[in-house]
């Protein structure tokens, strides 16, 4: 059974090269049933690597063959299948279907359907490298291609008339570029593990690693950390997040599957899979743990203070991100990665949602131009709701239970960071009310927004299935029976687990309830007038603003940064233009020049010839009876 | 059947024909045979020569090659004079059909057609000289055949001024040559190739090593011994350069390098000699050809550049001990001869298309576009030539730098990284082509 794996990243290849190469005489429909069948297939393999790991949980390393070899280091094409990549396939193919289909009604119409679909596979067969790599190399390759494939998506309307194909493309620009800061942190994490151990395959990096470093050594925290250097960028935590709201200039079935289920999530899955390593340098996990708090509770603040329907989803990506980061700092892999995947279920059901929303209105996300929509869109309107309340963490749907691990690890070990998550959960429950009473309630605010009709059914099938993952989705790691755990503890020995704690659940609970009831207070009882500002941006003043904006940092790296090296380049340039230029202009003159100091050589005297005949010849017999026949 | 001696005998018997050929029928009725027929026999002799070397090439393979004596005048086929049969054959064959379209000033083409196999013919005999004066002969009989292809425009000025600076230079260095010859009858008793010595070389061996590296070095062009080379080159009728460049000079330096050998054991005076002119080579070449707008000169003095490389090669062969470097050297021939002959021909496909101006490197502007099929040929060779991969250029020049640089000797290192400056430096000329 093991040796299906291949099979599941070669289906979307397959996928995505008879799109490439067929699509042109293929009608939408046909492109689209060849994506999608792809993405089933790659499903059905994963299904299948479940169940065989049922029986022999350990799991296995596959190679296919050599890849890279230099001299000391041996680099294969290896798969690994064990409980840790499993779940990550089930979980990317999962909802890589479910996010296909719905994308095969959402992205109708456009001029570039084919390319669409051979993104979006080419995307399930690099994250599925990165998943199934058995190794940091292939890691990367697969972490650079879902770069790529995220790149390509987000800018995917960049023709887009009106300057709004401009804003696409740089956008695209910008996701690719803050990644590239990560990328490299990764890439100097690559060396020194190439370095350390002579070796990239996991099993022996991870062997290696407790013999060969010290709790706590300088090398080790130095390697972890640029690590997470690499895992920020990706996973959108602080301080490289700022790619992530503007990465929702791509269409809305991207934004689910890349910017909130999956992709985003490889940071954690990097920690996670490492997790020898961070267990050796516990600075980098206090650094981790401070810096998932920060940006779970900032980022919770930013959308609190969102118009974009789909921006409030992706601050609340952020924040949610991390809650995961503070969970895999703080050791609790198996509450990471459960929360990681109720987050795909409700984030892509939310963000799928809002595309409907956006479908049905047929423009852009402006929460101030809808409202109403309740009784229009009944279908998105109920599932919306559901993948909300899991949000907040209302028993007993999905995120409740993760969220609550979470929470309890804090809860036992860091206070500190329980009250800034609290905080934080309380702020999530705030903005998601706000944002359904601002969607769903109150009266249209525009006339597309009082014409909306409910989205067909390809859109809302997904929807349906999406809320049930996210409403059970909690079965599978209940307090007591813990079972998801005791699946990863097959891979990640040594996670922490700790045992339910009431109290910190029954705070939480009451916190979440207190946002929705606030979010209630302040947008429910008066509803939203069109025209009329925000109720809260009158109270907050300028702190409303600046929460918009991300905090700010991303003015600061544009004040700062970019700035800074318009400056240096400007300053470069002149330098180059004062020193420089010509410099090649005058290397060829000298060297014209030195040539003409020989030309002389080149004369039509006969005599000097033969002078140049013997002189050689008395050169040549000097040379020689000099050196003497040695 | 002795296949060697057809393969010998056959050229030499042949040119002639071609020859009369082309004078046969003149008599009685005046009726003057078409040149054309001149051109169809000799590639009959060409196709013929082929089967003949593959056959050659099947008996080299089997052990079953004979040698060819006439009296005690020995001719052998070695590996050596197989490379140089092949590569003699292959430009020979590649000029010709370049050839058929005819140059309009060329009158006398019997003569032409005859010449070019005379010399071809002239070459695969040297290969196979056993002792040192029947190599001398042989070479002699190259060169002054080809003196008659470079002469063929004798009646320009130009061309009469470069045939007799050819001529002049190549008696004064055959003159050497018999000296070296003499002296080392005198100090040996044998003229023979593969003798093998050990200890120090006598002082009347080692001057004669200094002669014979002179004479053979200005025929493959040492720089201060080149100044014939580039006026030749350029005056010569274009497919005749392409075969100077690609089969003469080449085979000069096979000569040389089979020359010195005899006298090599244990001595690495001609290592240090043949590495130090390499780099003298490859300097001045690249410098003069800066100075060159024409583009048969400038590819005449990369030509000179590259046979520096070549030298390099084998000089740190012998001098270090390398063989990896020698036969680098020698792929390095394999490869010039290629890419030069392309070279030329393309350069005269441009020049036959343009109406026979000069091409200069700002004349040559916009060809690519007028002449798809000649331009490309062209910066095919010229990116070969500059070295770049994966074209055969690069290869060589790299086998010549990897294996030099394997050596721990501080000339040799020094003198690769020279040469590795140097393809920087011809960069300079090659890319405004």
């Amino acid at each position: 059974m093991f040796g299906l794996v291949p099979f599941i990243i070669l289906f979307p290849a397959l996928g995505a090269v008879l799109n490439l190469t067929c699509g042109q005489w293929m009608r939408e429909r046909g492109v689209g049933i060849v994506a999608c069948v792809a993405s089933v297939l790659s499903f059905a393999v994963a299904v299948a690597l479940f169940a065989a790991l049922l029986d022999q949980p350990d799991g296995l390393v596959i190679e296919l063959g050599r890849w890279i070899q230099v001299a000391p280091v041996q680099i294969a094409w290896a798969l690994r299948v064990d409980t840790l990549s499993v779940t990550m396939m089930l979980l990317v193919t999962g909802v890589g279907t479910i996010i296909h289909i719905y994308a095969a009604g959402y992205m109708r119409g456009d001029p570039r359907y084919t390319a669409f679909f051979v993104y979006l596979n080419l995307f399930l067969v690099a994250m599925l490298t990165l998943v199934a790599a058995d190794n940091f190399v292939m890691l990367f390759a697969g972490w650079e291609g879902v770069g790529l494939c995220s790149f390509l998506l987000i800018g995917f309307w960049f023709d887009k008339p009106d300057g709004e194909g401009w804003r696409n493309s740089s956008a695209a620009r910008k996701a690719f570029l803050v990644n590239r800061v990560g990328d490299a942190g990764f890439i100097l994490a690559l060396l020194m593990i190439g370095t350390l151990f002579g070796s990239f395959s996991f099993d022996t990096v991870f062997e290696q690693a407790p013999l060969r470093l010290s709790v706590g050594s300088p090398m080790v925290v130095l390697l972890t950390l640029l690590l997470t250097m690499g895992a920020a960028a990706k996973s959108a935590q602080i301080p490289l997040f700022v790619w992530l709201p503007e990465a929702m200039a791509g269409p809305t079935p991207v934004s689910a599957l890349i910017h909130a289920a999956t992709m985003v999530t490889a940071g954690i899955y990097l920690v996670a899979r490492s997790q020898v390593l961070f267990a050796l340098a516990p600075f980098t996990q206090d650094v981790i743990v401070m810096m998932g708090a920060l940006t779970a509770l900032l980022a919770a603040g930013a959308a609190v203070a969102q118009f974009d329907i789909k921006r409030v989803l992706a601050y609340s990506t952020i924040s949610q991100l991390g809650f995961m980061m503070v969970a895999a700092g703080m050791g609790a892999y198996g509450a990471a990665l459960f929360h990681l995947l109720t987050h795909a279920f409700f984030k892509a059901l939310l963000f799928l949602g809002a595309g409907s929303v956006v479908h049905a209105l047929g423009h852009g996300g402006d929460m101030r131009t809808m409202g109403g929509l309740r009784t229009r869109l009944p279908f998105t309107y109920a599932t919306f709701v559901i993948g909300a309340l899991s949000l907040a963490g209302l028993p007993p749907l999905a995120g409740f239970f993760s969220k609550d691990e979470i929470l309890s690890h804090a809860w036992v070990f860091r206070p500190a960071v329980f009250l800034l998550l609290s905080s934080a959960a309380f702020l999530t429950a705030f903005y998601i009310g706000r944002q359904i009473m601002l969607v769903f309630f109150g009266t249209a605010r525009s006339e597309p927004a009082a014409a909306a009709v409910e989205s067909p059914r390809i859109l809302v099938l997904p929807l349906i299935v999406l809320a049930l993952l996210s409403t059970i989705g909690g079965a599978i790691n209940l307090p007591g029976s813990e079972s998801f755990g005791a699946w990863l503890h097959h891979t990640i020995a040594e996670s922490e687990t700790v045992a339910f704690q009431p109290a910190a659940a029954g705070l939480s609970l009451a916190l979440s309830l207190c946002g929705l009831l606030l979010a209630y207070a302040v947008y429910g009882r008066h509803p939203l007038e069109a025209g009329s500002p925000d109720p809260l941006a009158v109270r907050l003043g300028g702190w409303f603003g600046l929460m918009g904006r991300g905090w700010g940092l991303n003015d600061f790296y544009q004040r700062v940064l970019v700035r800074g090296f318009d400056r240096i380049g400007g300053g470069l340039a002149r330098a180059d233009e004062r020193v420089f230029r010509g410099l090649d202009v005058r290397i060829v003159a000298g060297v014209r020049r030195v040539g003409g100091w020989v030309a002389p050589m080149e004369t039509h005297q006969f005599n000097w010839n033969v002078v140049a005949i013997l002189g050689g010849l008395a050169l040549v017999l000097i040379v020689t009876l000099w050196m003497g026949g040695r | 059947m002795n296949w060697t001696a057809w393969l010998i005998a056959f050229p030499l018997v042949a040119s002639p024909l071609v020859y009369l050929a082309g004078h046969f029928p003149q008599g009685a009725n005046r009726i003057r045979v078409p040149e054309r027929v001149c051109w169809w026999m000799s590639m009959a002799i060409a196709a013929l020569m082929w089967l003949l070397l593959a056959q050659v090439g099947l008996a080299a393979q089997a052990g079953a090659l004979m040698p060819v004596r006439i009296g005690v005048l020995a001719l052998e086929m070695d590996g050596l004079s197989l490379l140089l049969a092949l590569l003699a054959l292959t430009v020979y064959t590649l000029v010709l059909v370049y050839s058929s379209a005819g140059d309009p000033a060329r009158v006398g083409d019997e003569k032409f057609y005859a010449m070019l196999l005379a010399t071809t013919g002239a070459m695969i005999g040297m290969g196979c000289a056993r002792d040192l004066f029947n190599l001398w002969v042989w070479f002699e009989a190259m060169v002054l055949s080809s003196f008659l292809l470079v002469s063929f425009h004798a009646h320009q000025l130009a061309v009469l001024d470069a045939s007799i600076k050819y001529l002049a230079q190549s008696a004064v260095g055959s003159l050497l040559i018999v000296l070296a010859i003499a002296l080392i009858l005198a100090a040996r008793g044998t003229l023979a190739l593969d003798v093998s010595l050990s200890g120090t070389l006598p002082t009347g061996l080692l001057v004669a090593g200094a002669l014979l590296l002179v004479g053979f070095g200005i025929k493959c062009a040492l720089v201060p011994l080149h100044t014939w080379l580039p006026d030749v080159y350029a005056a010569a009728p274009t497919g005749v350069s392409a075969f100077l460049s690609g089969a003469v000079t080449i085979s000069g330096l096979i000569v040389l390098v089979r020359a010195l050998s005899s006298l090599m054991d244990g001595a690495v005076v001609w290592g240090v000699l043949l590495l130090l002119s390499g780099m003298v080579n490859t300097l001045v070449g690249n410098l003069l050809a800066f100075r060159q707008t024409e583009l048969k000169r400038m590819l005449a003095y990369s030509s000179i550049s590259h046979i520096g490389t070549v030298l390099l090669g084998v000089g740190a062969g012998l001098y270090a001990g390398l063989p990896a470097a020698t036969q680098a050297g020698l792929f390095t021939v394999l490869a010039l001869s290629v890419m030069e002959t392309l070279a030329f021909l393309a350069v005269g496909a441009l020049l036959f298309a343009s109406g026979g101006q000069p091409l200069t490197v700002t004349t040559v502007r916009g060809f690519a576009y007028r002449y798809p099929l000649p331009g490309f040929a062209l910066v095919l060779a010229i990116l070969s030539l500059a070295g770049l991969p994966p074209l055969a250029g690069f290869i060589a020049k790299w086998q010549v730098l990897a294996a030099g640089f394997a050596s721990p000797d501080p000339l040799v290192r020094g003198a690769v990284i020279f040469a590795a400056l140097n393809i920087l430096l011809a960069i300079g000329y090659y890319l405004p082509c």
